[in-house]
C-alpha cells in the first residue's frame, strides 16, 4: 500500500534545507529587500512552498497531512486565551535566560535597522498572519505528522523542540521559550486534530510578543519585580487550565494507523537531524563568540 | 479551511505587493533625511572623479559647535575631510575624516566639532559613478565661558563639568587594561531626560567608553580621537544603563558626569 505520509527522513531532510536556506537567504536578501520584507521571503518561499510542493508532487492530501480541518468553536476560542496567556509564560523564560547570557557572557545587540512604514507593515502582518499559518503548515503540518508516523503520543514533542531549535538564527536565548511553545502548539494540535487551533494560538502569541514585549521590557528592567513572576506563572496556569477544557476529536488517521506506522528511524534520517542540529549549534555559538567580543 | 488558509495567504500576497509599491514610490523621492537646521550641500558624483576637492568653506566670527550629516546614495568609497584653521577641541589634530558609503534614509554619518573662530574648510574624494552625496552642517555659536571650559577640558583638566551635572566615575587609566569593565550603573524608573558628559585625557592607546542599554549601545562615546563628549542629551526609557569602558594602553584619565 502506497505511503500517504511524509517519512520522518523527508521531514528531516526539510527541517535541514529550511534551516539552511533561511539563514543563507536571509544574509543575501535582508540587505536589499529589508527586515520585514525578508521575512515574508522566509515565510512563503522557504517555510510554506517546500512542504506544499512535497505534498502536492506525493500526490498526498493536503487535507490529511496538513490537518485542514475545522474543529469546535470551543476549542478556537481556547486558542486565542491559551495564546495570549502562554505568551506571558515564554516571554518571562526568554528574559531569564537572556539576562542570564547578557550577565555571565556579555551582552549581543541583533543589528536591526530602524524600518520605514512599510517595513514595519511587513514585520507585523508577516509576525501574526503569516508566521503563524507558514510555520504551522511545516512544523505541525508536515514534520509533525511524520514524527507521529513513528512515536504517535510524543511526535509533537520532537517537534516542538525541532521548531525551538530553528529559531536559534533569531538568537540563543529563543531556543527554550520557543520550543515551550512549540510542544503546546503540537499538543494542540494532536488534541484537536486540527491546525486551525495551532495557527490561531501560534498568532495571539505573536501577536501578544508585538503589542506587549517592549512596553513589559521596559517595565521590568534588569532585576525582575515579583509581580512579573506571578503573572508569568499565572500565564502557565491559565493555559495549562484552558487546555485542560479542550474537547478531543476523532483522529482521521486512526483506522489507517497500520499505514503510517514506520518500523524504525532510517540512519539517513538521524544524520540529517545531527547534521540540522550541528549546523545550528555552530550559528548559536557566532553568537556566544560575538557575545565574547571574541568576534 | 483548506480555502480560508489558501485565501489569507493569497489576501497578505496583495498586501505585500502594495507595500513593496508604497515603499519604491515614498523611497525613489527623497532618500536623504537631512534633519531640520542645517544647511545642505548637494554634490553630483557622476560628473568627474574628485581628489580632495574644496566643497565649501566656512567663516566662524566664534567659537562653536559644527555638527556634520553626510548621506549618499552611491555605495563607492567616499572620504570626506574637514579641516580647521585652528585645533579642534578634543581632537589630536585640527583635521578629521568621515568614511562615507551607501547610506540613506536612517542611515548617515555625523560628527560634531568644537571649533575656535575662523575658517574650516570641507574637501571630498569620490570617485566618477552614479549617485549623490549630500552634507547637512549646522553651526552653533558657543559662549566664551562655555569655549573655555571646555578649552581647559582640552588640556586635561578634565574636571570641569557643565552646571548641573554631578561626577559619577573618574579614574586614572594608566597602565589599566579593562575589557567591559561596568564602571557605573544608572537605574530608572520612569522615562527621563539624562544629559551625558565624558571626558578623556588619554591621547594613545586604546579607550572606549560605551553606554549599553536593554535594547540599544551608544559605542565609542569617547576615545582618543575623541577626547569630549560633551553635554549629550537623551530620553532614557525606565530601565537599566551601564557605563562600561575598554581600554588598553592608555596614558590618560577618564571622567563621567551625568544630570538627571
Amino acid at each position: 500500500m502506497k505511503r500517504q505520509y511524509p517519512t520522518i527522513t523527508q521531514a528531516n531532510a526539510l527541517f535541514f534545507f529550511t534551516a539552511v536556506i533561511t539563514f543563507v537567504g536571509s544574509i543575501f536578501f535582508q540587505p536589499i529587500v529589508g527586515f520585514g520584507a525578508n521575512l515574508w521571503i522566509n515565510e512563503f518561499i522557504y517555510i510554506l512552498l517546500p512542504p506544499i510542493l512535497i505534498v502536492r508532487l506525493s500526490k498526498w492530501s493536503e487535507e490529511d497531512i496538513f490537518r485542514f480541518k475545522k474543529t469546535s468553536v470551543r476549542n478556537n476560542i481556547i486558542s486565542v486565551f491559551s495564546g495570549i496567556s502562554l505568551w506571558f509564560f515564554i516571554n518571562y523564560i526568554n528574559i531569564l535566560i537572556s539576562s542570564f547570557f547578557d550577565k555571565q557572557v556579555g551582552t549581543f545587540l541583533l543589528d536591526i535597522p530602524d524600518m520605514s512604514i512599510q517595513q514595519s507593515l511587513f514585520y507585523v502582518i508577516g509576525t501574526v498572519v503569516l508566521a503563524p499559518i507558514c510555520e504551522e503548515i511545516l512544523f505541525r503540518g508536515f514534520i509533525q505528522r511524520a514524527y507521529e508516523g513513528r512515536f504517535k503520543k510524543y511526535g509533537f514533542v520532537i517537534t516542538g523542540v525541532i521548531f525551538g531549535y530553528l529559531h536559534i538564527l533569531n538568537g540563543i536565548s529563543d531556543v527554550i521559550p520557543v520550543s515551550i511553545l512549540g510542544i503546546f502548539l503540537g499538543y494542540l494540535v494532536y488534541k484537536t486534530d486540527s491546525i486551525s487551533t495551532s495557527m490561531i494560538f501560534h498568532a495571539m502569541t505573536n501577536l501578544s510578543s508585538v503589542l506587549f514585549a517592549g512596553a513589559l521590557r521596559a517595565k521590568v528592567g534588569s532585576s525582575i519585580p515579583l509581580w512579573f513572576h506571578i503573572l508569568s506563572i499565572a500565564g502557565l496556569l491559565i493555559t495549562l487550565i484552558l487546555f485542560k477544557c479542550l474537547k478531543a476529536e476523532p483522529k482521521s488517521d486512526e483506522d489507517t494507523e497500520a499505514v503510517v506506522i514506520e518500523k524504525r528511524v532510517s540512519v539517513a534520517a538521524v544524520i540529517l537531524l545531527v547534521i540540522s542540529a550541528v549546523y545550528l549549534t555552530s550559528i548559536g555559538l557566532l553568537e556566544v563568540l560575538s557575545r565574547l567580543d571574541v568576534i | 479551511m483548506k480555502k480560508t488558509v489558501y485565501s489569507i495567504l493569497i489576501i497578505t500576497l496583495f498586501i505585500g505587493l502594495g507595500l513593496i509599491i508604497t515603499e519604491q514610490l515614498t523611497k525613489d523621492r527623497n532618500v536623504f533625511k537631512v534633519p531640520s537646521g542645517y544647511h545642505k550641500e548637494i554634490i553630483d558624483l557622476s560628473d568627474h572623479t574628485r581628489s580632495d576637492e574644496l566643497l565649501f568653506s566656512r567663516e566662524l566670527e566664534s567659537p562653536s559647535t559644527v555638527e556634520i550629516f553626510v548621506q549618499s546614495d552611491n555605495d563607492s568609497d567616499k572620504i570626506i575631510k574637514i579641516i580647521s584653521d585652528s585645533a579642534i577641541l578634543g581632537r589630536k589634530s585640527n583635521e578629521d575624516v568621515l568614511p562615507v558609503k551607501k547610506y540613506t534614509d536612517n542611515q548617515y554619518v555625523s560628527s560634531t566639532y568644537l571649533f575656535n573662530k575662523g575658517e574650516y574648510s570641507v574637501y571630498l574624494t569620490s570617485e566618477c559613478a552614479d549617485g549623490k552625496l549630500v552634507i547637512g552642517y549646522r553651526e552653533t555659536p558657543k559662549e566664551l565661558t562655555e569655549y573655555e571650559r571646555l578649552s581647559k577640558i582640552d588640556k586635561g583638566e578634565l574636571n570641569n563639568p557643565p552646571e548641573g551635572y554631578s561626577l559619577v566615575y573618574s579614574a586614572d587609566l594608566s597602565g589599566v587594561s579593562y575589557n567591559d569593565e561596568l564602571v557605573h550603573t544608572l537605574s530608572l524608573n520612569e522615562s527621563k531626560k539624562i544629559g551625558i558628559s565624558i571626558y578623556t585625557s588619554s591621547m594613545q592607546g586604546n579607550l572606549s567608553v560605551n553606554l549599553i542599554g536593554e535594547s540599544f549601545g551608544y559605542y565609542g562615546l569617547v576615545s582618543p580621537e575623541q577626547r569630549i563628549c560633551d553635554q549629550l542629551d537623551m530620553v532614557l526609557s525606565p530601565g537599566e544603563y551601564q557605563f562600561k569602558v575598554d581600554c588598553e594602553d592608555t596614558d590618560g584619565q577618564v571622567y563621567i558626569f551625568i544630570k538627571q
